[in-house]
């Protein structure tokens, strides 16, 4: 399995609970956790590129 | 002249304790017990997923080793995933395979998974005693 798949699985687990933690209604839960499934991935391939650029 | 305004705890609804108890054995269970069966579904699934899609990936659990005290932290918000944390232990999950490629990845996600379930659990108390929208237990 890629890193990337079992990032990109992980990420849409925890975003689905903080989704339905962090707000009370259907729709706001949705739209915070598809924020925090896409901030997860752009950050962490942000992150991925950031340490590229380090020698090993 | 001031007045003294005395703050006393508000005593906990008599079932809160046994949905609190449940709560922490089944992801979800507090939640589907005060009838948010949307928010205890989406929870048993995602807390529930990404323990078992960490132990897939062969990641086991932290377990408490004394001459590593951190590792105390992390078995201890592994715990917070409840019955499951036993199973995985009696199945001989706990090890999981540390020359394996999800070796970290898959421990991180187990631990995750109990900290999100104490999550919940303060969700449930929240719920449970009126702080956040819905009814107090009965």
């Amino acid at each position: 399995m890629s890193h990337f798949l079992i990032l990109t699985v992980g990420a849409a687990l925890i975003s689905m609970v903080f989704g339905v933690l962090g707000q009370d209604s259907r729709p706001a839960q949705l739209r915070y956790g598809l924020k925090l499934f896409g901030l997860f991935l752009g950050l962490s391939i942000l992150a991925g590129w950031l340490m590229y650029t380090f020698p090993v | 002249m001031s007045t003294k305004a005395t703050t006393q705890p508000a005593a906990l609804p008599p079932r809160l304790g046994a949905i609190l108890l449940l709560a922490w054995l089944v992801p979800g269970a507090g939640h589907l017990l005060l009838r948010q069966r949307g928010r205890a579904a989406v929870l048993a699934l995602g807390i529930l997923g990404l323990f078992v899609f960490g132990l897939l990936l062969r990641g086991g659990m932290y377990a408490p080793l004394p001459a590593e005290p951190l590792t105390f932290l992390g078995a201890a918000g592994t715990l917070g995933v409840g019955a499951s944390y036993f199973i995985a232990q009696y199945a001989g999950l706990a090890a999981g395979q540390p020359i394996g490629r999800g070796f970290e990845y898959g421990r991180t996600f187990t631990l995750i998974a109990g900290l999100l379930n104490i999550l919940a659990l303060l969700d449930v108390y929240d719920l449970g005693t009126g702080r956040k929208g819905g009814s107090a237990a009965e």
